[in-house]
């Protein structure tokens, strides 16, 4: 295949499985949205990770999942409407590290997993980091102090505020998990697995 | 003057300023500054949001829920200890929440697709004007595909257990029509001689030559008689319809590619894009 044919092929790929997930994105979140799903961040990502993965299958070459991410942000980010900015960063943040992960590890089943675990795990901090710019640096203390007392009026044992972050973040790093394996069950599916 | 005046800078020098000070008075200034400022320029959907009592339930209950179990109640409410100081910064929390989601609303509630490819082309970026405008081409045929699909391999299992033991059987399909598209598209482009190493000799393309009807009534006479696309089945044998009702989308494609088409082609109209094996 000649370099441009090669250029468009990444091009078409890209844009289309970007406006894929991008579509997946509205849809589903919007829904998840509206029944107050718990963890609907951590699934949504899981959701990305998959997408990403197989369509790496496709187009195996650098740039390909930050492409894809660029495209699904903007689909995120211009939603109908409103502008969504705290999702659309954690798409494009997402397809950094699929981008980093694939391109060192290549379309191996290992690769898909740490893309699947890194994307579930992206909620945790971005959560944080998010509610320190929206509700300013006291809001940590305030919520752990909150937690304390709260344990302590129902008669539950002190340190219940790391039991329950610890039971969060791990509920983004099960989904992750899931997504790496859907990612390689996919890839299987869709004809394009590969194994170790 | 009225479209002159950089509200929307004011109100995010004002914001991000507010942010440096913190609770100060001169911070509370600057925010309620940044407040007034943004909300003269909101949309009305972000009004409807930011005025709704749904979106501010969660975070009003669990703002005054933290006082009464604050560490250093200095009241008592209900037979309960109370901090004032804490309701205080609780009430600041949600005045930051408020603005962060106000500022950041009025600076993006002007941005549209559509504004982003005009500008691409305005900038010399024929690719990027290209990606977006083929994002905007095929959005429509990429919703109908994830909704059709969904209802196919629902409707074909009985109950939610089943459908999520193969969940991976819709993801495929889904994937796989996916990559169809994008395989007839990236053929399109090769035979119309799009170049993407060279700047588009149009300088780029305008809204309205992307904001074309989503099918025409012929198009839309073949989507309703049409059946399942040949070879385009689930692994579990069942049809999938995703194929259908793409007519629109390829219009569309075919006014995105004909803006972007290069000069002086010499290559056969039989030459194709190889899938990969």
């Amino acid at each position: 295949m000649t370099g441009h044919a090669h250029n468009l092929r990444l091009l078409a790929y890209t844009t289309v499985f970007g406006v894929f997930w991008g579509m997946v994105e509205m849809l589903l979140g919007s829904y998840l949205h509206m029944i107050g799903f718990p963890l609907k961040g951590a699934v949504l990502a899981a959701i990305g990770a998959v997408i990403l993965c197989v369509e790496r299958t496709y187009t195996p070459v650098f740039r390909a999942s930050l492409y894809t991410g660029a495209v699904a942000m903007l689909c995120k980010f211009i939603s109908v409407g409103s502008a969504r900015l705290s999702p659309a960063l954690a798409i494009i943040i997402q397809s950094l590290m699929a981008e980093l992960v694939l391109t060192g590890l290549g379309t191996r089943r290992s690769a898909f997993l740490l893309t699947g675990v890194l994307s579930g795990l992206e909620g945790v901090p971005h959560f944080l980091i998010g509610a320190y710019l929206r509700y300013g640096s006291g809001f940590y203390a305030a919520s752990r102090d909150a937690a304390d007392r709260l344990a302590k009026w129902l008669g539950w044992p002190e340190g219940l505020w790391i039991w329950l972050f610890i039971a969060w973040a791990g509920g983004h790093l099960l989904l992750g998990l899931l997504a790496g394996l859907l990612a390689i069950k996919t890839a299987g599916a869709t004809g394009r697995g590969r194994r170790e | 003057m009225k479209g002159k005046f950089p509200v929307k800078t004011l109100a995010m020098v004002c914001f991000l300023v507010s942010l440096v000070l913190g609770m100060t008075p001169a911070g509370l200034f600057l925010g309620m500054a940044a407040a007034g400022l943004a909300w003269s320029r909101r949309n009305r959907h972000q009004g409807n949001k930011l005025l709704s009592w749904k979106f501010w339930l969660i975070p009003a209950i669990f703002i005054l829920i933290i006082p009464f179990f604050a560490a250093e109640p200095n009241r008592e409410i209900f037979g309960l200890g109370f901090s004032g100081p804490r309701l205080r910064q609780g009430a600041g929390f949600l005045f930051r929440a408020y603005l962060f989601l106000l500022v950041a609303g009025c600076l993006l509630s002007d941005l549209r697709l559509e504004s982003v490819v005009a500008a691409a082309g305005r900038f010399h970026l024929p690719q990027v004007g290209l990606r977006l405008a083929l994002a905007l081409g095929i959005t429509h045929s990429v919703h109908r595909s994830v909704v059709e699909t969904w209802q196919i391999f629902r409707s074909q299992r009985a109950g939610i257990p089943a459908s999520a033991r193969e969940i991976h059987v819709y993801w495929g399909a889904l994937l796989r029509n996916a990559a169809r598209q994008a395989e007839e598209t990236a053929r399109l482009l090769y035979l119309r001689n799009i170049r993407l190493d060279r700047a588009d000799p149009a300088g780029g393309i305008a809204p309205a030559d992307i904001a074309l009807p989503v099918l025409s009534p012929k198009s839309r006479d073949k989507v309703e008689t049409a059946g399942p696309a040949e070879g385009n089945s689930l692994p579990d044998g069942g049809a999938n319809p995703s194929g259908v009702g793409n007519n629109g989308a390829a219009d569309r494609v075919h006014s995105v590619v004909e803006k972007y088409r290069g000069q002086g082609s010499s290559r056969s109209e039989h030459q194709h894009v190889r899938p990969r094996a």
